[in-house]
């Protein structure tokens, strides 16, 4: 780029800064269109309806760009990152949050910022057999909506996400716990079934995770520890599927309401 | 210069004018541009109703610098209101750099942190200034500037320009050693990794002067002694001297090399109770007298660790404790086994596997959750995991787990890509010209299967193949494989005859130990012998046509070498068996036995290159029932098993038409002591002499008139080979002499082969 | 080992012969059994009035996934007050075999279809996920 008298910058006094004569600007691409911010803005908005957002970031990168002390510039980030959110581009999205986070933490549409920015890590979420690091951050940042905003629709939606996340992680524990149960290697599973039963109680995996124990036991001879599992699944989960396999494997008519280990009824306690 | 903002302090506290205690009625906030006053406030320690000490103030103002937003603020109370007077740092419209000729744009960029609508801070384009130094530095460009430019724009923006003048880059010119009588300056030139600069290093980057590796370069020397039996080596010091011409370093290490010992007495005491010291004696590796070797110990170390894991001393520690003495240059070593630390795994964590799926590396792992932690076991896992070729590096660390006694294994993979896309061109003296394309995903959808697909064109073979493997079926000790074949052969030159065979086999393989391990598959191939050219040998003639052959195979494989790629000890053996006759054309038992025996001659020549290599094979084809073997089905010999020789050219052999025809026997014997060349191992250049013989007879009885010649005295052919690993790829070259022969057996004295991959 | 086996690796926590002799109802504690047999394979599920000890030898075997031989368990049962009620011993006999149900409980979310992981990751990892939820566009806010 051919810029002719960049002023020398001897390191000490910081780069003062002189209000030279505003120069004509140098390289092809930011030719100053000197259009209002509002048209461009505009514009920005008709791309995104239309749904071509590559132009819309286009169009809001340069509010921003030409006119960065309007107000139009602070809401032009914010459609900037949602535009990047759209074309999937998340890692981009979060740096234009964190920065429109960082400049305006007062903004009326703050809220929407921490939610784009938890959406943004929640999309990036790996299926449940593989790496699971990704889930816990959008945990993090979802939780994050909902402690700052507690009675915004936002947070209501981030305490569902929350719990579809946290099924993932369940969901990982049981396909290790699986896959250990097939090898033969009991105590392996034994010990992440229990995980599952818990540290992921609201989980939908915890009945198989249950009946899986009663098999194991069983396998290992180990009588009362499969009854006393089939009855902690029974009273809880009366009607599910996963009973009637563990009733069946059981088999002597183990009633839901057979004798209570002392810690049974804690234990039902915090499955609800 | 100080890089930090010049800050200038409020005024100072005397100047309030507000009597003191004096509550706060409002904050003006001045010079604002594109930052709300709202935002500056909420930043602001002191609000409206607060007292207004001068202590508040000062921490208010730290604050604001601290958002880095700002360049310079004021706060000064006024009566009892507040100023806070602001100049914003400017925004950062466009980042440039000039000069850089070596270093690409984009890599400087990603050094740079400073980006377009970023805000610009003097403190952000010194550190910038570094990081580019640091990277053209890593670049062995130490003599590099960087001077980052301001242009101040409109609206408080500015462009950065980093001006840049890379300077030269810094070589070795001459590397020395001082104090090295065992060894010359020779072999010690090819032992450390940096290289003196040469014409053919221009590709290298081992003769770029490094600090780093100076260090490196004195570990190398020190393990190479420790070796050789001088336990008391010291690498007293490695300096680098800038030449008089300032064009380059001149690297001098100085070496202080003591005696060489030998080992002493080996004993070992073992404070575990039920374990006999005397009992696992034998599985140390040292025997009394032999020549001291630093590595050695560690071996035996990890040796003694593994025979105590398995019998039944998970816990069990083995620490040497070696003893020295100077006059007897002896060294005595004590192998203390004590009870270690009854730890369990906890629970295995893996991270980082975004593509591969959990099971395809937890199946990998000798250790589960409730297991003991044996390091032994531990490190075998992180290199079978390594093996998998799917991580670019895999580390397993221990963390403490919920009791004393529980630990938990973290293991972070660093995934890469399995895909490989490859192109291949080529020439070798049996195929011809060729060109090969394939396409392989070493870890399909991250399940950890291996499916490939190979194109080959050649002026005298065209093949096309598919293959799908998974190495672990069901998580069982089981892989299974499919593979889909078409190959057409050009035999004119040999056999008068194309031949094409199209079909693919199951495959399912399993391991018994880490040694022995059986294959079983079967195929089902239709092949066709076509083209045969009309001066073809009766007997050709009759074999044209198609057949179906449906076979049977199983191979047993017996590997104690000591590495696959390029093996220096130990030997492998293979039996293969094929039963073909259920079903198709033909019917017969083929076995086939051959086997390899790897001598090291390090302790001959002093080099780990060179090496013995004896093999040896065997094979009989013995058909069955009515219908008589095929050409296609028989042994040839001659090309790669018997060098010297044409392709088939020492077997069976109609004489009039100087067609091969083949042999149900074959037997061949190599025996090849491969070296390295005088030259520096950069180059990639290995020398081989051998000496081949073969034996190929054996016909249908219907293949027999006074034009047929089918004996079994032995051939025999000798001869020397070189292989360079070039920049473009490997090239093979072999001039062998047939030295014993049939006047009708047809000889090729050279052969050339050269392969490359991009 | 013989030419066709291979190598034994020792499983889980094997409690010894002379480890269970200094076991005796009504003496130990679970501190003391903790000091003198290590942490537990595991626990009873729901309380902790036994403790199980659980150890194998396992052998890799063609074609099998890990062949388990001389199973061991070692069950040690507490009394309310937390001393040794009991000690059963229980092997490979004891057990029975059982049929695992083949079904599994589904993870709502990115079951990504065979494409998107083909090229999910081209040029970056971690995928568009099949969430489905995209989020509202922020209020048009942004006039003067």
């Amino acid at each position: 780029c051919g810029d002719s008298n960049p002023r020398p910058w001897d390191g000490t006094n910081a780069g003062r800064i002189s209000n030279s004569t505003t120069r004509s600007s140098s390289s092809g691409t930011t030719a100053a269109s000197e259009a209002a911010p509002e048209d461009l803005y505009a514009e920005g908005m008709r791309q995104l309806r239309a749904q071509n957002f590559a132009t819309a970031a286009r169009a809001f990168d340069a509010v921003e760009r030409e006119h960065p002390y309007s107000t139009w510039a602070t809401s032009a980030k914010l459609m900037a990152a949602y535009t990047e959110y759209q074309r999937n581009r998340y890692t981009e999205a979060i740096g234009a949050l964190d920065r429109f986070i960082q400049l305006h933490p007062a903004h009326r549409d703050i809220a929407y910022a921490y939610y784009l920015r938890a959406l943004s890590q929640y999309e990036q979420i790996n299926d449940s057999e593989r790496d699971q690091r990704q889930t816990e951050i959008a945990m993090a940042a979802l939780q994050d909506v909902v402690s700052r905003f507690p009675d915004t629709a936002y947070a209501r939606d981030a305490r569902l996400k929350i719990d579809l996340a946290r099924d993932h992680l369940a969901g990982r524990e049981m396909h290790i716990a699986r896959f250990y149960q097939r090898q033969g290697l009991y105590t392996a599973a034994i010990g992440r079934y229990r995980r599952v039963v818990e540290e992921f109680q609201t989980t939908n995996h915890v009945p198989e995770a249950l009946h899986r124990l009663t098999e194991i036991y069983l396998t290992l001879g180990l009588r009362d520890e499969a009854r006393r599992t089939a009855a902690v699944l029974g009273h809880n989960y009366p009607g599910n599927e996963w009973y009637q396999d563990t009733y069946a494997l059981v088999g002597d008519g183990v009633s839901p309401s057979g004798e209570r280990p002392g810690l049974l009824r804690r234990a039902v306690g915090w499955i609800f | 210069q100080s890089p930090a903002p010049p800050a200038r302090r409020p005024a100072p506290a005397a100047a309030v004018a507000a009597q003191p205690g004096g509550r706060i009625t409002g904050i003006d906030v001045r010079g604002n541009q594109r930052i709300e006053a709202d935002t500056i406030r909420s930043y602001m320690l002191v609000q409206v109703g607060d007292v207004a000490d001068a202590d508040r103030l000062d921490r208010s103002l730290r604050a604001l610098f601290a958002t880095g937003l700002f360049r310079d603020v004021e706060i000064t109370p006024q009566g009892n209101r507040v100023q806070v007077t602001v100049t914003e740092n400017p925004i950062v419209n466009r980042v440039a750099f000039e000069g850089n000729r070596r270093v690409s744009e984009d890599l400087l960029r990603g050094e740079a942190l400073l980006r377009p609508r970023a805000v610009y801070t003097p403190a952000a384009a010194q550190g910038d200034r570094q990081r580019l130094l640091d990277l053209y530095a890593r670049r062995g460009r130490f003599g590099a500037r960087v001077e980052p430019k301001i242009i101040e724009l409109d609206q408080n923006r500015v462009d950065v320009v980093y001006e840049i003048v890379e300077g030269d880059i810094a070589l070795v010119s001459r590397i020395n050693f001082v104090g090295n009588a065992a060894f010359s300056d020779g072999t010690l030139g090819e032992v450390v990794s940096t290289r003196e600069s040469a014409w053919y290093r221009i590709l290298s980057s081992s003769d770029i002067y490094e600090p780093e590796r100076l260090a490196l370069d004195r570990e190398l020397l020190r393990r190479y002694y420790q070796r050789r039996g001088y336990a008391d080596v010291q690498i007293t010091g490695a300096t680098a001297e800038l030449s008089p011409d300032r064009t380059g370093f001149f690297l001098t290490y100085t070496i202080n090399e003591g005696e060489r010992y030998r080992f002493g007495a080996i004993t070992v005491d073992s404070r575990v109770r039920g374990l006999e010291g005397s009992a696992i004696r034998p599985d140390i590796p040292i025997t009394e007298g032999d020549q001291y070797d630093g590595e050695a110990v560690e071996r035996a170390t990890s040796a003694l660790t593994d025979s105590l894991a398995v019998r039944g001393f998970p816990f069990a520690e083995v620490n040497p404790r070696v003893t020295r003495d100077a006059e007897a240059r002896r060294v005595a070593i004590a192998f203390e086994i004590t009870d270690g630390p009854r730890n369990f795994i906890e629970r295995i964590e893996i991270a980082g596997n975004s593509r591969t799926q959990d099971r395809v590396i937890r199946r990998e792992f000798r250790v589960a959750e409730g297991d003991p932690v044996n390091p032994t076991l531990v490190r075998r896992s992180r290199e079978r995991l390594r093996a998998l070729g799917y991580f670019s590096d895999v580390q397993i660390s221990a963390s403490p787990g919920s009791a004393a006694d529980r630990v938990i294994l973290n293991t972070q993979v660093q995934e890469r890509a399995t895909g490989e896309v490859s192109l291949g061109g080529g020439y070798s003296t049996d195929a011809g010209a060729l060109a090969d394309i394939g396409l392989r995903e070493r870890n399909l959808l991250g399940t950890g299967i291996d499916a490939r697909i190979n194109a080959l064109i050649g002026q005298r073979r065209r093949q096309l193949d598919f293959s799908v493997t998974d190495p672990q079926f069901l998580d069982r000790n089981l892989a299974a494989g499919i593979d889909l074949f078409a190959v057409q052969r050009n035999l004119l030159s040999i056999a008068s005859y194309r031949e094409e065979r199209i079909g693919g086999s199951l495959r399912l393989g399993y391991e018994f130990n880490e040694n022995l391990r059986q294959s079983v598959s079967y195929s089902l191939i239709q092949r066709r012998v076509f083209d045969v050219a009309s001066d073809a040998s009766r007997f050709i003639r009759e074999q044209q046509g198609s057949t179906l052959l449906s076979q049977v195979s199983q191979t047993l494989t017996y590997d104690r070498r000591d590495d696959r790629i390029d093996p220096r000890s130990g030997y492998i053996v293979r039996l293969g068996t094929d039963l073909a006759g259920l079903g198709g054309d033909v019917s017969y038992l083929r076995t086939r036995i051959d086997g390899s025996f790897y001598v090291p001659l390090e302790r001959y020549f002093g080099d780990r290159d060179y090496v013995l290599a004896v093999s040896g094979s065997a094979g009989r084809l013995d058909p069955f029932g009515d219908r008589d073997d095929r050409i296609v089905d028989r042994f040839f010999l001659g090309g790669d098993n018997l060098r010297g020789f044409a392709v088939g050219g020492a077997g069976p052999r109609d004489i009039t038409t100087r067609d091969s025809l083949g042999g149900r026997i074959l037997f061949t014997q190599t025996t090849e002591l491969r070296f390295p060349l005088p030259v520096s191992a950069d180059l990639g250049l290995t020398g081989r002499v051998f000496a081949d013989v073969g034996l190929n007879y054996g016909l249908p009885s219907s293949v027999s008139g006074p034009e047929v010649r089918d004996s079994s005295s032995p051939r025999v052919g000798a001869g020397v080979g070189i292989s360079w690993r070039s920049p473009i790829g490997l090239i093979n070259i072999d001039l062998a002499q047939a030295v014993v022969k049939e006047n009708y057996d047809r000889t090729q004295v050279f052969r050339f082969g050269f392969g490359t991959r991009f | 080992c013989s030419f066709f086996q291979a190598a034994p690796i020792s499983r889980g926590n094997r409690v010894t012969e002379d480890q269970l002799a200094q076991i005796s109802p009504g003496v130990q504690t679970r501190r003391d059994v903790q000091a003198l047999l290590g942490s537990p394979s595991f626990a009873g599920t729901f309380d902790d009035a036994n403790w199980y000890y659980l150890s194998a030898t396992s052998r890799t075997a063609p074609g099998r996934r890990i062949q388990m031989d001389d199973r061991r368990m070692v069950a040690v049962s507490f009394n309310r007050a937390g001393v040794v009620e009991g000690v059963r011993i229980m092997t490979e006999a004891d057990g029975q075999d059982v049929a695992l149900v083949d079904r599994e409980t589904p993870v709502p979310g990115t079951d990504r279809s065979i494409l998107q992981q083909l090229f999910g990751n081209v040029g970056r990892f971690g995928v568009p996920g099949g969430t489905g939820t995209t989020g509202p566009a922020p209020g048009t806010g942004g006039q003067l």
